[in-house]
């Protein structure tokens, strides 16, 4: 079940930007990755550099527009209304969005979705969860681990080196987390800076601090995915930053 | 990314750095009441635990000087685990040298989790789930390890 949550439950972690760079290291790394809007005010489209006015089609939308929007190799496709419908427990349970086989589906779930996120956790495979390293996040800790995080990896996002709390909370959380720590991602001004110029970080930034992070962490998740299906994946092409989001197979489809 | 910061980085050969900040003392480790907060909270370790860190250093407290390098008596007889970050040990050490104390990449994950497990573990604690209820250490243990690292440069 290839399904791989993205969900804090608290916002403003860089969910949406961690889920969507990682979609996208996922599709280098030779998957075929669908990354999904599970927030009806998301902004996961923007990492991906689309404007706010792009709509992604649904998840259940027919084929020929589900053919129609794709960046840097992900399909991008709008589940929050899907998500929202009175039978969408009933599809999950009778596997009728395809989370099973060897498909990704990379899901960003709004931090206060916790009930989505129950929800999907039985389908998914993994479990993102940013955390920063703040007091704020800290606060989260006993009752994510007491919800239990059999399928949980954490990611220390919007890393901030340069203060003092933050450089302790860091080896705090290291040191707590253990191997369940999959990595972290440091704080970088590009990476605001390429939303607002409506493009993909790897396009705005190839040599972002961020970015750089990102492809780190994509290749702990991959290395992931590879352990549970056996796989030989080849993610060498994540030594080079500049790949991603400046290939010639950026390309955009939109929706008609 | 700054004009300015861009140049100077080009100049030094390096796409992006990482932040050097003096060194930080144990004492400055200790005065997050947060981290004590969260060590005996039930949900992240257990009970029996805390009871015992706590019996074993009675009426003490984080914010107090700790010995260095002295744990309670009660871990001198319990087995050491390896630690998962062996912070205070520079042989342990990344060959490739970083600036920041605690900007050390995160430990390689275990080849043994179970991820296909339906059904998450029932509510006990963090360290518990993780399979490894040896990781549960004396907080002042942990935390002085942690000012080690900071305090030894290790990167």
């Amino acid at each position: 079940m290839p399904l791989i949550l993205f969900h804090s439950p608290r916002g403003g972690t860089g969910n949406s930007f961690l889920a969507a760079t990682t979609a996208i290291a996922l599709s280098r790394a030779g998957h075929d990755v669908t990354a999904l809007d599970f927030d009806r005010n998301g902004t996961l489209q923007l990492h991906f550099g689309m404007g706010p006015g792009e709509r992604l089609p649904g998840l259940d939308a027919p084929s020929d527009e589900t053919a129609s929007a794709s960046v840097q190799g992900v399909a991008l496709r709008d589940a929050s209304a899907l998500s929202r419908q009175s039978d969408f427990a009933e599809g999950l349970a009778r596997n009728e969005f395809g989370f099973s086989g060897q498909k990704v589906f990379v899901a960003d779930i709004a931090a206060g979705d916790s009930q989505l996120r129950d929800m999907l956790l039985p389908h998914a495979l993994l479990e993102i969860c940013p955390l920063t390293a703040t007091a704020e996040s800290l606060m989260m800790l006993p009752g994510i681990t007491d919800a239990g995080i059999a399928k949980t990896f954490f990611v220390l996002s919007m890393v901030e080196d340069t203060r003092r709390f933050a450089r302790h909370s860091m080896g705090f959380l290291r040191e707590l987390l253990g191997e369940r720590l999959l990595g972290q991602v440091r704080r970088d001004e590009a990476v605001t800076e390429a939303c607002a110029m409506l493009k993909s970080l790897g396009r705005y930034a190839p040599h972002s601090a961020a970015l750089a992070d990102t492809i780190k962490l994509g290749g702990e998740i991959s290395t992931l995915l590879a352990d549970l299906y056996d796989e030989d994946l080849d993610v060498e092409f994540f030594e080079d930053p500049a790949s991603l989001g400046t290939s010639d197979d950026d390309t955009r489809h939109r929706a008609a | 990314m700054r004009a300015d910061a861009k140049i100077l980085l080009e100049r030094l050969g390096r796409s992006d750095f990482r932040y050097r900040e003096f060194v930080d003392r144990f004492a400055d480790l200790e005065s997050w009441p947060i981290f004590e907060a969260l060590l005996r909270d039930g949900r992240v370790m257990p009970q029996d635990e805390a009871a015992m860190i706590e019996a074993a250093t009675p009426g003490d407290s984080l914010r107090q000087p700790a010995p260095q390098a002295q744990p309670a008596p009660v871990f001198k007889s319990a087995p050491v685990p390896e630690p998962v970050m062996p912070l205070a040990q520079p042989e342990a050490r990344a060959p490739e040298p970083r600036t920041d104390a605690m900007s050390r990449p995160a430990p390689s994950r275990p080849r043994s989790v179970d991820l296909t497990a339906e059904a998450p573990p029932p509510a006990s604690t963090l360290f518990g789930r993780y399979g490894r209820p040896e990781r549960a250490q004396n907080i002042r243990s942990l935390l002085q390890r942690l000012s080690d690292a900071v305090e030894g440069g290790e990167d």
